[in-house]
């Protein structure tokens, strides 16, 4: 009875506008989806249930109330259930990953699946870090991940080329994209999403306001940061084109 | 005292860990800390050498074991050092083995994590560090309390740290647990053989003037790279980099890829071939100093993010490209194409 759990994180939609007032992104007013890159990691998962390779597959969040959407978007895609950790919108990838780790550890899972990158941090490190908590394995990057017993094979995107990993269960994934594009959910799966439980856990270190695990960091303000373009368009005949774009490239000062 | 961890390859320093090295001094002048280093590997007589040229003090850590990079023992080793030298900031950089155990080193050392940030301040007593976030449309400035911290630095972020002068070397014993050897890397090769399979080329290695061209899924496939994407990057002393889908589809190694799952980018110019501009690919140019797009798709974003746009078929424009630039002799002016450095990346071999 192998088991996984897959991490949903919620985020301000990448396509999406994004305002900022009282220097901090203004997060009321955002649409918000479930992070591209968790897609990837769900879509791993389902396809290992769907070898057989796994026989239960969960969704996990941490965030506000309006992170059930996320959770919800994984259950209409094909989760068994769903449990949301009420917490405050901006913990860091390590103060997420203490509070995830309670609960990994307390459903016993063989495999923790989540996007290599999350958009709304940009940030690698939950997945580490929750490994560490776990005191389990990890491996980043994955593109293949075949389960064999006790132990995992991943093919995974080092820095110089693929290499593959052969690690012991349980085990923290991290995937790449392009593990297949991740599927869309369908009508009779968001019907019967609508009739699975979202679990909300309050994790017992958010009671007392304290966070464990020492000092926290601080977000002290945010800005959008808009890299001023020219956006000079040309159009007409290629080979003036090519003239007009080549004399601007050499005349511009910032080139020089 | 500050702890910077060096990462090597093929026994020289990688230009991220001279930019670490940057933010570290900064750090240690900040906040009047001594600057130490670690060098972990197997075979680590000469980094080590050309390590004590740029910091004062270097821990070596070899180990047979550590001959490949794996989290884990590298996890366990820095923070042995960490632990037994004092440190109170461990600074990695962000290349991508790098942010695969720093978050380990921070939970393991009850520290928090700054990751890839871009500049680092001191304010009053506390360290505050700018990064980016929500896919490098907003930055963010992020505190802890006093110095406590470990920190990764963005790749490119930094200038590469000038040599000071000879430091003396420190022999670790590298304490292994089998837990932190649980992990067996490439399974079925022997030592001797790579198991890595290197297929690409790195882009934008290297100082001067510095060229991407890019190509996505317009340009077609991988005959459309050899055709406009390499030869263009070639006559431009460039380097080739690519999306994702060009990579999931094979035309290209994913070692070229752009944005949010793959590399960061700052180059001076930047060329975006059959680019559509998705959000996850912009995130990881935002930072290049001219970006030009040609795109036969008037509307497709990444005319939104460049500098100058070309509406137009691949086929016309860059074969027109290449022909001026032929013509001129050089890209730019003759004596910037004298100074332009040899590129490794980008050129079929």
């Amino acid at each position: 009875m192998a088991k996984g759990i897959c991490i949903l994180r919620q985020v301000v939609d990448p396509l999406g506008r994004i305002r900022v007032t009282g220097r901090r992104v203004e997060r009321d007013a955002a649409t918000f989806v479930l992070e591209p890159m968790d897609r990837f990691a769900l879509e791993q998962g389902l396809r290992l249930r769907e070898r057989g390779q796994l026989t239960e597959l969960l969704g996990l969040a941490v965030g506000p109330l309006r992170t059930q959407t996320a959770v919800r978007a994984g259950l209409a895609l094909g989760l068994d259930r769903g449990t949301l950790i009420d917490a405050e919108y901006d913990l860091s990838p390590i103060e997420a990953a203490g509070m995830l780790g309670v609960e990994v550890e307390s459903e016993e899972p063989a495999v923790v699946l989540l996007g290599g990158r999350e958009g709304e941090w940009d940030s690698t490190a939950l997945g580490p870090a929750l490994a560490e908590v776990l005191g389990w394995p990890h491996v980043d990057w994955v593109t293949e991940l075949t389960m064999q017993g006790d132990r995992v094979l991943a093919t995974h995107e080092g820095e110089e080329g693929m290499e593959v990993l052969d690690l012991p269960l349980p085990v923290v994934v991290t995937t790449q994209q392009g593990v297949g594009e991740p599927r869309r959910p369908s009508l009779a799966g968001v019907v019967a999403a609508a009739g699975k439980e979202v679990r909300m856990k309050v994790h017992p270190s958010v009671g007392g306001g304290k966070k464990e695990g020492g000092v926290r960091l601080r977000v002290l303000s945010e800005e959008l940061y808009v890299p001023e373009r020219l956006g000079v368009t040309l159009t007409g005949d290629p080979q003036e084109v090519a003239m007009e774009l080549l004399g601007r490239l050499r005349r511009d000062p910032r080139l020089s | 005292m500050i702890l910077l961890v060096a990462h090597s390859r093929e026994g020289r320093l990688l230009p991220e860990s001279l930019q670490a090295i940057t933010a570290a001094r900064s750090l240690s002048e900040a906040f009047g800390a001594p600057l130490r280093a670690v060098l972990l590997g197997a075979d680590t007589v000469r980094v080590a050498q050309e390590l004590t040229q740029f910091v004062p003090h270097v821990y070596v850590a070899s180990h047979a074991k550590l001959a490949r990079f794996c989290s884990e023992p590298w996890t366990a080793v820095v923070c042995q050092v960490a632990r037994a030298s004092g440190a109170e900031a461990v600074v990695i950089p962000g290349v991508r083995s790098g942010l695969s155990y720093a978050p380990r080193v921070a939970v393991r050392l009850g520290m928090p994590l700054m990751d890839e940030v871009v500049e680092l301040r001191r304010v009053g007593r506390d360290l505050s560090a700018r990064r980016a976030a929500f896919l490098a449309r907003v930055n963010q400035w992020v505190a802890t309390q006093g110095l406590s911290s470990v920190i990764t630095t963005k790749v490119d972020a930094f200038p590469e740290a000038l040599s000071t002068g000879v430091g003396k070397v420190e022999a670790v014993e590298p304490r292994l647990r089998p837990e932190d050897m649980r992990v067996v890397l490439n399974p079925g090769f022997d030592a001797r053989e790579d198991p890595i399979s290197r297929t690409g080329a790195r882009p934008n290695q290297g100082g001067g003037l510095r060229t991407i061209v890019a190509g996505g899924r317009g340009v077609g496939g991988s005959e459309g790279f050899r055709r406009f994407v390499e030869p263009l990057a070639r006559a431009l002393a460039g380097a080739v980099g690519a999306t994702r889908p060009p990579v999931d589809e094979g035309w290209r190694p994913f070692v070229d890829q752009i944005g949010q799952t793959g590399r960061t980018v700052a180059p001076d110019l930047y060329v975006a071939l059959g680019i559509s501009g998705a959000a996850q690919h912009v995130c990881g140019i935002t930072h290049s100093r001219v970006v030009v797009a040609i795109n036969r798709d008037a509307g497709a974003p990444i005319f939104r993010h460049s500098d100058y746009g070309v509406v137009g078929d691949l086929e016309e424009v860059v074969p027109s490209l290449l022909r001026v630039i032929q013509a001129a002799g050089s890209p730019f002016r003759s004596e910037e194409l004298t100074e332009a450095p040899a590129l490794d990346g980008g050129t079929e071999p």
